[in-house]
């Protein structure tokens, strides 16, 4: 790669390695989990650089990378998630904010990955539908049908949940 | 209830701070590359190999080629030994350096060597040899011959890699293994023959040897 091009990637990696980790961790939960998905998306992205950024598609680039990575996982028995009824190394007292975050955390957690996806794409990283059906591979029908039902699941769980103690029930 | 993008940015509250850098990504990235090469390397050595193999079954092959020189190729370097025990290090100005491998591949073809990114190793008073060891090439400014048998035993090349804001610049130097000290700043004045410095600023290439 030329030292332009470095210089350029890495201005890229500076600017999005924060917001590429926030998406991956709501989509799995795991903080250090989502900074090495992140790393290896990035990865993937220098080894395409010049294709990539001809295209000027960067962040769709990395978050297509991200979804399809976080999503496979879920097929692998050895990453499976393993939904807890109780989010663990929770400190004993700790302030209302913290109980709520916890608790959104403890109700994501048990939306299917499919689902949890898609709500991410779509409401927090603003993406509209047919660009979310493009990155998760899929029709646009589904995306609609999976931002459905995965608001009904989290609307669910989250009136399942204790806020006090962050347990959902299977609901 | 709050509203899913509340519900999502709740979520994501109190993040850790970040635990890696662009300088990460790009060295893991220059190692996949010449992983993917080397397997690439290995399928072509297999299909020459098959080919020979066939030629010798077939009584065309004459005598078996003289052994030839190695060379290994990273986009950040290249390093060839040839059969006189010489090394030709040639760095690509335009690309990050990764330390560990230049090191470990030098070491391979029996130089011993220290590399350091963001420091710069040495020994005072610096060690006379270093011009028998170290040769540049004005017709090629980014490239160095290094002769690992003009080393007096108990020294180490010590290569210092620094980033510059408009490139890069890689210093060399002989240490005495047993005494040397290591600084975070790239060597400015030295004694004559001390040093061989090669500084990239993008495709323009600049070399220096003191003395």
């Amino acid at each position: 790669m030329r030292a332009d091009a470095v210089e350029e990637f890495t201005a890229y990696v500076a600017a999005c390695s924060p917001r590429m980790r926030r998406t991956a961790f709501l989509m799995c939960g795991d903080w250090q989990r989502a900074e090495d998905e992140v790393q290896t998306a990035l990865v993937k992205l220098y080894l395409s650089w010049d294709r990539v950024r001809a295209r000027r598609s960067l962040d769709s680039f990395v978050r297509t990378t991200l979804v399809r990575a976080l999503i496979d996982a879920q097929r692998r028995p050895w990453r499976r998630e393993q939904p807890r009824a109780v989010v663990p190394d929770r400190a004993a007292a700790e302030p209302m904010a913290v109980e709520d975050r916890l608790t959104v955390r403890a109700a994501l957690a048990r939306v299917p990955p499919r689902q949890r996806a898609v709500l991410v794409l779509r409401f927090y990283d603003d993406c509209d539908v047919a660009e979310t059906a493009r990155m998760i591979g899929c029709s646009e029908g589904t995306v609609k049908s999976q931002t459905a039902r995965g608001l009904a699941r989290l609307r669910e769980l989250l009136a399942t949940c204790e806020p006090s103690s962050a347990e959902c029930s299977e609901g | 209830m709050p509203d899913v993008i509340t519900m999502l940015r709740t979520a994501i509250d109190e993040e850790p701070p970040l635990g890696f850098d662009a300088a990460d990504v790009v060295v893991r990235a220059q190692k996949a590359r010449r992983r993917h090469t080397a397997i690439a390397g290995l399928g072509l050595a297999g299909v020459a190999a098959g080919t020979a193999l066939a030629l010798t079954l077939t009584g065309a092959l004459g005598a078996a080629p003289a052994g030839s020189a190695g060379t290994i190729q990273t986009t950040a370097f290249t390093l060839v030994e040839h059969a006189d025990g010489t090394a030709t290090l040639t760095i690509n100005p335009s690309v990050l350096l990764e330390p560990r491998t230049l090191q470990s591949d030098l070491r391979q073809d029996g130089i011993p060597a220290m590399v350091t990114a963001g420091r710069f190793c040495s020994s005072h008073p610096s060690l006379a040899d270093f011009n028998q060891v170290v040769t540049g090439q004005k017709s090629s400014p980014d490239t160095m011959t290094i002769n690992p048998a003009a080393m007096p035993p108990g020294t180490e090349l010590s290569f210092g890699y620094f980033r510059l804001s408009s490139g890069q610049e890689t210093v060399a130097t002989l240490i005495n293994t047993n005494s040397y000290t290591c600084d975070s700043t790239a060597p400015i004045v030295w004694p004559p023959g001390a040093v061989h410095r090669v500084v990239g600023h993008g495709e323009i290439v600049t070399s220096i040897t003191t003395g």
